[in-house]
């Protein structure tokens, strides 16, 4: 029996992921699991509950990506009460998924992936993070803070309530816009847009370059993809059809509602957390980096891979360079932020075209709804991935069934595949050491996954421990962070 | 002074904007005693006299989003983190934590956007931007495992008296 290495959370309860790496004899990699968290009890919760509750209730579920199940719901709604919202109603809807999508894009590049890049994978941790950043390049620092900012300003005046979010109700939108509104939030939407168009043009220039190497072979697997779009093919990140394709670029396009004729979710007994897998490719389901059956992945880098193109010029141009840089298909990994920034790009565009469209500021945001006994299945992309929402009422507007599937969720097979490759690329003849982490931890990071948004009290924060034990069960060495 | 009041304008200001002193109420109010720091921000709200320059907030799961705003925007005086924890004793005890007791800064901590209020980000609020933290917490009774538990009776129990708290630790300083 060889060795296992273990980067765990020091207790399930306080933390979220577990990520296993079993050697062989030889000091090889034999297998790795990322086991996460997955919140429970979610279905019993809603059940019972009137059905025009959910778009409220479910933004406690995460507290990072809101808008994202906010909408979904609404959508489903809709859809349960079998009523198309105004056109003001979706407009306000997609221009609060826009600012929500800059807001989170900007976080996640500049203070948590980035750094990554900026700093340097061998960068002291002390300096990887944003102050990092910021005291090698303070006026960088200051845009990005503002910036980031500003998408939460707009989403404040558009919605209310930028924090757990309530303006999407069944039927439309709560709260028309003024043209004060529009005008204020406008102005800020074009300083997003400066702020993006930097940003792509800076990492292009003075970060991506650099590590290329990284981007080439760290966490590089090969899947299917999942994203929106609309008849067209265009990326649509708040509604169209499913495209699904397969590693080899070749695609089938659905409706959301359909979705479980081609998505199956399997259950492995290590871990609480499904996988999802194209059950109408035929092949199975298999996790194993080297001979992936059924496997997709959702995010930035799938929707570009999905999308034949975006509906907004700059982004446009952005993705023709890319796909003449690394072609489509892409499934390097590490590009998943490139593609965020791209997405970037485009959200800051879209908000600019919604908030000049004279429409968006119609009284007209909402039409009444009656409960009825349905089914309704809403779907928006969400920062971190494709999100499937599904409920049945009964003939009062009361939940009788709940089924979610999350964007983390799509990619926990490939979460697992990345470590696994990233693992067997860095670990040989039992050599390892504290820099693996980091890669390892890059390789993960770049899905932006969303590991629970269960409990998070001040304990709860994750103590990463590599403990490798004999073949006796003996602890022979521990690394810390 | 309330949120709401804070933005005057109608126009989205940052509900800190100004503010000297931040309470944030952070937790998750379906799971059980997570929802002590919301439970808190809520009443302090609804109860008490709140001075024009302190904030507080019911940041739910979001605190993450607002430190990180913190970082190198505007910045106040003070942050008071109200939050439930773990650390062994009568449940509904409530105790300030020093920021120094959460533990030693943890790379790991950083790993996804998720996870707060971190430890790393808080520290880094302190020895970076000099904001003085301030950790109010609840002991749990139990830790929640599934959507939609309620608060224990003990912890319910403690959250006027911690509102109390709360606020006067918004309002001194432990440099005053």
């Amino acid at each position: 029996m060889g060795k296992t290495i273990t980067i765990a959370p020091v207790t399930r309860l306080e933390g979220h992921a577990k990520v296993t790496i079993e050697l062989d004899d030889a000091g090889n990699v034999a297998d790795t699991k990322v086991q996460i968290v997955e919140l429970r009890g979610f279905e019993k919760f809603c059940i019972g509950r009137p059905v025009e509750e959910l778009p409220r209730i479910l933004t406690s579920i995460c507290g990072v990506c809101p808008w994202s199940h906010h909408l979904a719901s609404a959508k489903t709604t809709d859809a349960i009460f079998g009523v198309t919202p105004p056109p003001a109603g979706e407009k306000l809807r997609r221009l609060c998924n826009a600012a929500a999508f800059t807001e989170e894009h900007i976080l996640h590049f500049f203070f948590l992936a980035g750094p990554d890049f900026v700093m340097g994978p061998d960068a002291d941790y002390k300096e990887r993070n944003v102050f990092g950043i910021a005291a090698a390049n303070p006026e960088i620092g200051q845009k990005v803070i503002r910036n980031r900012h500003l998408g939460a300003r707009i989403l404040n005046i558009v919605s209310g309530k930028s924090i757990h979010p309530v303006t999407a109700v069944p039927g439309g939108f709560s709260k028309p816009l003024t043209e004060t509104e529009r005008k204020a939030s406008l102005e800020m939407a074009e300083e997003v847009l400066e702020f993006s168009k930097w940003a792509i043009a800076w990492a292009k220039e003075d970060i991506f370059p650099k590590y290329l190497d990284a981007v080439k072979t760290i966490g590089v697997i090969e899947t299917g993809f999942l994203g929106t779009v609309t008849e067209d093919g265009t990326m649509d990140l708040y509604d169209g059809k499913f495209r699904l394709m397969k590693p080899d670029g070749s695609y089938e396009d659905f409706e959301p509602a359909d979705y479980t004729d081609y998505i199956e979710e399997k259950v492995l007994p290590w871990t609480y957390l499904k996988f999802p897998y194209a059950k109408s490719w035929g092949e199975g389901f298999s996790i194993d980096s080297e001979n992936p059956k059924g496997m997709y992945r959702t995010n930035t880098l799938a929707r570009l891979n999905v999308a034949d193109k975006l509906a907004t010029p700059l982004a446009q141009k952005e993705l023709e360079e890319y796909r003449e840089t690394f072609g489509r298909p892409v499934q390097l990994t590490l590009l998943y932020n490139w593609a965020r920034l791209i997405e970037l790009l485009h959200n800051a565009e879209y908000m600019v075209e919604l908030l000049n469209d004279p429409e968006i500021t119609s009284k007209e945001t909402r039409v009444p709804v009656e409960p009825r006994a349905a089914r309704g299945v809403g779907c928006v992309e969400a920062p971190r991935g494709t999100l499937i929402h599904d409920y049945e009422t009964d003939e009062d507007g009361i939940v009788t069934n709940v089924n979610l599937i999350v964007g983390t969720t799509h990619n926990n097979g490939p979460i697992n595949m990345s470590v696994n490759q990233a693992a067997r690329t860095l670990i040989k003849d039992g050599k390892y050491d504290e820099a693996i982490l980091n890669m390892v931890e890059m390789a993960i990071r770049a899905y932006d996954p969303c590991l629970s948004c269960a409990t998070h009290r001040l304990d709860s924060t994750i103590a990463v421990k590599v403990k490798i034990v004999g073949p006796d069960g003996e602890e022979v060495a521990t690394f810390t962070n | 002074m309330k949120a709401a009041d804070m933005d005057k304008d109608g126009l989205g200001l940052p509900l800190w904007a100004g503010a000297r002193s931040i309470i944030l109420g952070c937790g998750n109010i379906l799971l059980g005693d997570d929802g002590f720091g919301p439970g808190v921000a809520r009443y302090i709200e609804e109860n008490l006299d709140i001075p024009p320059d302190i904030c507080v907030l019911d940041v739910g799961t979001t605190v993450r989003k607002i430190l990180f705003n913190l970082v190198l925007g505007d910045k106040p005086e003070r942050l008071v983190i109200v939050d439930a924890i773990d650390r062994g004793r009568n449940p509904g005890e409530v105790f300030e934590v020093p920021l120094d007791d959460l533990g030693p800064i943890l790379r790991s901590d950083d790993y996804v956007s998720h996870l707060g209020p971190t430890s790393n980000l808080l520290f880094d609020l302190r020895n970076e931007r000099g904001i003085e933290i301030r950790i109010l917490a609840c002991q749990v009774s139990e830790t929640a495992e599934y959507l939609g538990t309620p608060l224990t009776p003990a912890v319910e129990a403690s959250i006027p008296a911690a509102a109390e708290v709360a606020l006067e630790l918004a309002v001194s300083s432990e440099r005053d």
